[in-house]
């Protein structure tokens, strides 16, 4: 059982401030709900409250970044990139400032439905010139990420994770260096962000069965790939891409564009497929969708040529839940 | 530095492009000429330019490497800073700098076609521009968080934000003056060109901004409204936003037919964004130019 850190964000992000004097943080009235409430009771001087205005708020980190500062702005990852995404843009990244953005709620992790699962938010970030993309798979990522990202001289867009959030990882963040966890070259799984945690169970499950079972686990998605994931993926038959995120602009479509270069393994996208997705917990979200362990599960059999049958007998437990994330205050 | 004279030769040098290039931004450097000259002359303390009086050529978006061009060091390094906001004015700030003698004559010529950094629609490599805003509504955001910026590290200089009314239109501009009052800015104030005209025909028809005092004041702001071309109003109601407690909007009615017959009669007939000469304006305009 993976060790579980509470908000593991909220004093990487104070102990951040301690250090870097030039760093401030900007919210959207989601200050405690992104855990930046520590901050802004540390550093009153260097937190503002901008508002529900996200557009005239991410000109105003334009604006800070132009001036020396470090702005840091924590949201919902809809709200972080989809409402303001023209001034990101215009006034981010094609300047090519120093703006820290972070995006909490990724994917179906949240049973706000439509409006607040972020299932594009990866693809809207990833195609803007000048910005590195991160994902967060867990507590050390979130604890280490704001550090590791401090000289980038460009805009970064880090896919985050609060709350209770398990520890996978001894390592500090570093960017661009994928996390190689079960090494195998006959059938490689490539994970990102929240799904590490299952990702790792269920792999590590069939090892017995499958010992060239691979697993890594993608924490910089743009620029994609270091020299060692490289070099699994070439040696790989079939490459299992796990992502909670619209597949045509996420982890597949980055993996997909290294095997149009350097073809050579079949390609399998476990993910969002071209669909908008509705709420509901996060157990029951993952399994309608198909991007459960079961279905990496089936994936994995298939990939060895073996048949796994279907148990679907978890729908009525599911159907029974009424509280929807009870880790945090508004349930979201 | 004569107001009047930069005044009159914004419009001499604007016109004079829009010949050559067959086309351009001219009503807008007509209407907002005062605005421009008696910044320049009375209100702004910039220092001396650290650019060359002829740019160099395009050499890059900004990059990793950070060696683009700044379109701000037209503009030296303060205590003030002049922000430009609707990009599509960009020939007006160019003719300004001329006039101003920050930027060589030829420049006009020379470095308005492909590869110059005179674009059409002015990018932040552009002489004397702060910010690419020709997406309408950007400038201003980036100048507020500047101006937080400079308050939280004590930095002197008062930043000038010029919008254009259409601008008015877009939510991203009242997002951004509440912002500002609500930080209690006093270290940015805005000069509005009203000019009433956008691409498809007056504002006042298509989508009405006013009463626009009114919505200033209702989002905290000190509002200004004066005669946007007349030059000793300006200077007054800039002396006055310094010294306010509070962001300041100045709100200059402007005349963008002010300079040129021809201008008039397509105001009046509600074409008047993008000028492109027929043949009897272009013999009109010629011949107006060399009785000046």
């Amino acid at each position: 059982m993976n060790k579980i850190i509470v908000k593991p964000f909220a004093s990487a992000l104070v102990k951040h401030g301690t250090v870097h004097k030039n760093v401030v943080v900007v919210t959207n009235d989601l200050t405690a709900s992104c855990e930046a409430d520590e901050f802004a009771s540390t550093f009153p001087d260097r937190f503002i409250s901008a508002g529900m205005a996200e557009q005239g708020l991410v000109l105003a980190l334009s604006g800070l970044a132009r001036e020396g500062l470090i702005p840091i702005f924590p949201s919902f990852a809809v709200f972080t990139t989809r409402r303001p995404y023209e001034q990101i843009a215009l006034t981010i990244a094609y300047p090519n400032l120093p703006v820290r953005l972070f995006g909490f709620l990724p994917g179906l992790t949240t049973p706000g439905g439509v409006s607040h699962q972020a299932i594009d938010d990866i693809g809207l970030m990833k195609q803007l010139p000048n910005m590195t993309v991160i994902e967060a798979a867990d507590a050390t990522d979130m604890e280490t990420v704001i550090d590791g990202v401090f000289d980038m001289p460009g805009p970064v867009y880090m896919r985050s994770l609060r709350g209770m959030v398990p520890r996978l990882f001894k390592e500090p963040f570093e960017v661009g260096k994928s996390r190689e966890i079960f090494a195998g070259d006959r059938v490689l799984v490539l994970v990102t962000g929240a799904l590490t945690a299952m990702a790792i169970e269920t792999v590590e499950s069939l090892r017995a069965e499958f010992n060239d079972l691979g697993l890594i686990c993608i924490n910089t998605l743009k620029p994609f790939g270091d020299q060692a994931l490289f070099a699994a993926i070439a040696k790989a038959k079939v490459v299992i891409t796990l992502e909670n995120h619209l597949v045509e602009s996420g982890l597949a479509s980055a993996t997909a564009m290294r095997l149009a270069k350097f073809p050579g393994p079949t390609l399998v996208t476990i993910g969002i497929q071209d669909t908008f997705t509705h709420g509901g917990s996060y157990e029951y979200l993952l399994k309608y969708y198909a991007i459960d362990a079961n279905r990496l599960k089936k994936e994995i059999f298939y990939a060895y040529g073996k048949f796994l049958a279907s148990k679907d007998d978890d729908w009525d437990l599911l159907a029974k839940r009424i509280e929807l994330n009870a880790n945090v205050a508004e349930g979201l | 530095m004569n107001s009047g004279s930069v005044a009159s030769e914004i419009r001499l040098l604007a016109a004079e492009w829009t010949i050559r290039a067959n086309g351009g931004y001219l009503a807008q450097a007509c209407g907002s000429a005062e605005i421009f000259a008696t910044l320049y002359c009375d209100v702004l303390d910039l220092s001396p330019s650290t650019a060359p009086l002829i740019p160099p050529k395009f050499e890059s978006v900004p990059n990793s490497f950070r060696n683009e061009i700044r379109g701000e060091s037209w503009l030296g390094e303060g205590p003030d800073l002049f922000v430009l906001s609707p990009a599509h004015y960009g020939t007006t700030q160019y003719c300004a700098l001329v006039a101003i003698g920050r930027l060589d004559k030829k420049a006009l010529t020379s470095e308005s076609g492909d590869g110059g950094l005179l674009e059409l629609i002015a990018a932040e490599h552009s002489p004397g521009i702060v910010v690419s805003s020709g997406s309408l509504a950007t400038a201003l955001g980036v100048s507020v968080g500047r101006a937080m910026a400079r308050k939280i590290k004590n930095i002197p200089g008062n930043i000038w934000v010029f919008l254009s009314d259409g601008e008015l239109q877009e939510g991203a501009t009242w997002e951004s003056l509440q912002l500002a009052s609500s930080q209690r800015l006093k270290n940015i104030n805005i000069i509005v060109d009203v000019n009433g005209m956008q691409v498809d025909g007056r504002m006042a028809q298509l989508m009405p901004i006013e009463p626009i005092v009114d919505k200033f004041e209702a989002f905290g702001w000190n509002a200004i409204e004066i005669d946007g071309n007349n030059l000793e109003a300006i200077r007054i109601a800039c002396l006055a936003a310094k010294n306010s407690n509070l962001p300041t909007a100045i709100i200059c009615r402007t005349k963008p037919w002010l300079g040129f017959s021809f201008l008039k009669n397509r105001w009046d007939n509600n074409k008047l964004h993008f000028i492109r000469l027929t043949e009897d304006e272009r013999q009109d305009l010629i011949s107006e130019i060399k009785s000046l």
